[in-house]
């Protein structure tokens, strides 16, 4: 019992830090929290108008399908970059107080996430009103997106511990996304790749756990069970991974601050 | 642990008739204390640190820079080794104990502190505590300059595990003893750095732990609120099982702590009644 209500505590704490961060982001902006949609809309439409009108990619409907992909993918990169920064940018505050480095991994990423559900909401409402199968895209938007959610959480961990010892690791982050993003089918569909490159792209983790997004919101089908199996695994292995690194390191790396 | 200062029991309002009789309304710390008798505490409170390290400076080369920096000057050994700041340090502490840790600049007192904190984990050795553990530790508590005092007020306490406490009455609370209810709202950076210390004093009081850690908290803001923080924080290790304090006045030591350790160098080389080791430490270092 005493543990749950400590990580109970832990938990509100996350969510409040991650409120106060959120206050600071936008206090004093003159549209606030509306940056959270405009920002990733107006990259949406740069990459419309680029690969939509002017190449023409042969997708149907392709700004849904360009969305599918594209809020995931910043939701990701972006929090992982974050979460490299997120202990070594709080130095001072870990150094005087005993509360666990994770809280502010957790905070970081939650502010993402908050952004990113409001640009999702507004595409799922498109995505139901121009789909014939709304019903489905309700019932399994929660059971798809969450293994991106899970990944990024458990993942944003262990960037987060491992950039107190490799301060490159925020611009190698930057770097590997870059890279990424080209080998991922966000602006293109992975039947467009070359069958020499395929297997990059097919067992790209960042495609199967964007591929059940797509496949549900643009294509108004449900993802196929391997593929949902995969990306819960993918999903449930980072998270593995933070809550070891948490646990077994704790609070250890502040001597490396 | 939320306290009610806008009813206190036993208060009767002036106003309430010719018959009513005038108690004086209990302060809110004055509430938090009284609560805090009626509180049953961990009765096994304790710290016990046995053979503990803590070691500066061993990550230094982990980047490649800092790899390079150390292949250049040749002395990557050292550097790598770290400074010993505190060497196997055995302590235990039980209720009752008023623990006073002395020693020169640098001998390994506030880390022994942060240690027993639970903010430093040891590099060696291993640190068991049991109940509750509140640290007034001189750096702050992480506040935000731009945020306003109420939020901060917040902050201090979610850093401090402490977030359950919150209330709204808790801050009124907070912000009456630090004497700056007008500036609620204000942002933290707008306060004279006195303000400033008064609102982390306050913030660090208001708890009810069954162990208190004390970094050198007595001095803060103008005279008359170092009396009354003094008044307060002298009650509250009254009625705190376990209190360890680090201070340079002999004499603040002396008047609170019936045990005392010297630190030397990061070793703990005496251990015994406050004023035996205080006049160890006189003779050694005048």
């Amino acid at each position: 019992m005493l543990l749950n209500e400590s990580l109970k505590t832990e938990l509100k704490t996350v969510h409040f830090i991650a409120s106060v961060s959120l206050y600071k982001k936008y206090c004093g902006s003159l549209i606030g929290m509306g940056w959270s949609l405009l920002n990733p809309l107006v990259q949406l439409i740069v990459y419309f108008f680029a690969f939509g009108l002017i190449i023409k990619v042969p997708i149907d409907n392709y700004f849904v399908y360009l969305a599918a992909g594209l809020l995931p993918w910043t939701f990701i990169s972006s929090s992982l970059i974050n979460s490299a920064t997120s202990i070594t940018s709080r130095k001072g505050t870990c150094q005087n107080t005993a509360m666990p480095h994770w809280i502010f991994v957790l905070s970081d990423i939650s502010c993402e996430l908050f952004a990113t559900l409001i640009a999702m909401s507004l595409l799922l409402a498109v995505a139901i009103v121009t789909s014939d199968n709304a019903l489905m895209i309700v019932a399994l938007i929660v059971p798809v997106l969450l293994p991106v959610v899970i990944f990024t959480y458990g993942a944003g961990v262990v960037m987060a511990y491992l950039g107190v010892l490799y301060r490159d690791l925020p611009h190698l982050l930057n770097l590997f996304f870059s890279v990424m993003f080209w080998l991922t089918p966000i602006v293109y569909h992975w039947t467009m790749v070359p069958k020499s490159i395929e297997v990059i792209v097919k067992y790209n983790p960042f495609a199967m756990l964007f591929g059940s997004v797509q496949v549900l919101l643009h294509g108004g089908a449900a993802p196929t069970l391997d593929l949902m199996i995969a990306t819960y695994v993918i999903a449930l292995t980072a998270a593995a991974a933070g809550i070891t690194m948490a646990r077994r390191i704790g609070n250890k790396l502040i001597y490396a601050l | 642990m939320d306290f009610d200062i806008t009813a206190p029991a036993g208060a009767v309002d002036e106003q309430d008739g010719d018959d009513s009789v005038n108690i004086m309304a209990p302060t809110a710390f004055e509430q938090l204390m009284a609560q805090r008798d009626t509180e049953v505490h961990t009765s096994n409170a304790s710290v016990s640190l046995d053979r503990v390290d803590v070691i500066f400076g061993q990550h230094v080369y982990r980047t490649v820079k800092g790899v390079l920096v150390g292949m250049l000057r040749g002395t990557p050994k050292e550097v790598m080794t770290g400074r010993k700041v505190l060497d196997a340090i055995d302590l235990k502490v039980s209720p009752g104990d008023r623990l006073g840790i002395v020693g020169h600049n640098g001998s390994g007192k506030t880390t022994l502190l942060k240690v027993i904190a639970g903010i430093l984990p040891p590099v060696h050795g291993t640190r068991n505590v049991a109940g509750s553990i509140a640290p007034v530790i001189a750096q702050g508590l992480g506040f935000e300059p731009d945020l306003p005092l109420r939020l901060n007020i917040k902050l201090g306490l979610a850093y401090s595990n402490r977030l359950p406490q919150h209330s709204r009455d808790l801050e009124d609370a907070i912000l009456d003893f630090a004497e700056l209810t007008e500036f609620a709202d204000a942002q933290f950076q707008t306060l004279s750095s006195g303000m400033q210390a008064r609102l982390t004093f306050a913030t660090s009081l208001f708890q009810t732990p069954d162990i208190l850690i004390l970094d050198e908290v007595f001095a803060t803001g103008d005279a008359n609120f170092v009396r009354k923080s003094q008044a307060a924080m002298m009650e509250h290790i009254e009625r705190t099982p376990i209190v360890i304090l680090v201070s340079h006045s002999a004499g603040l030591i002396r008047d609170v702590c019936n045990r005392s350790i010297l630190l030397d160098h990061g070793r703990m080389v005496e251990d015994g009644p406050t004023d035996k080791i205080l006049d160890i430490y006189a003779q050694r270092y005048g």
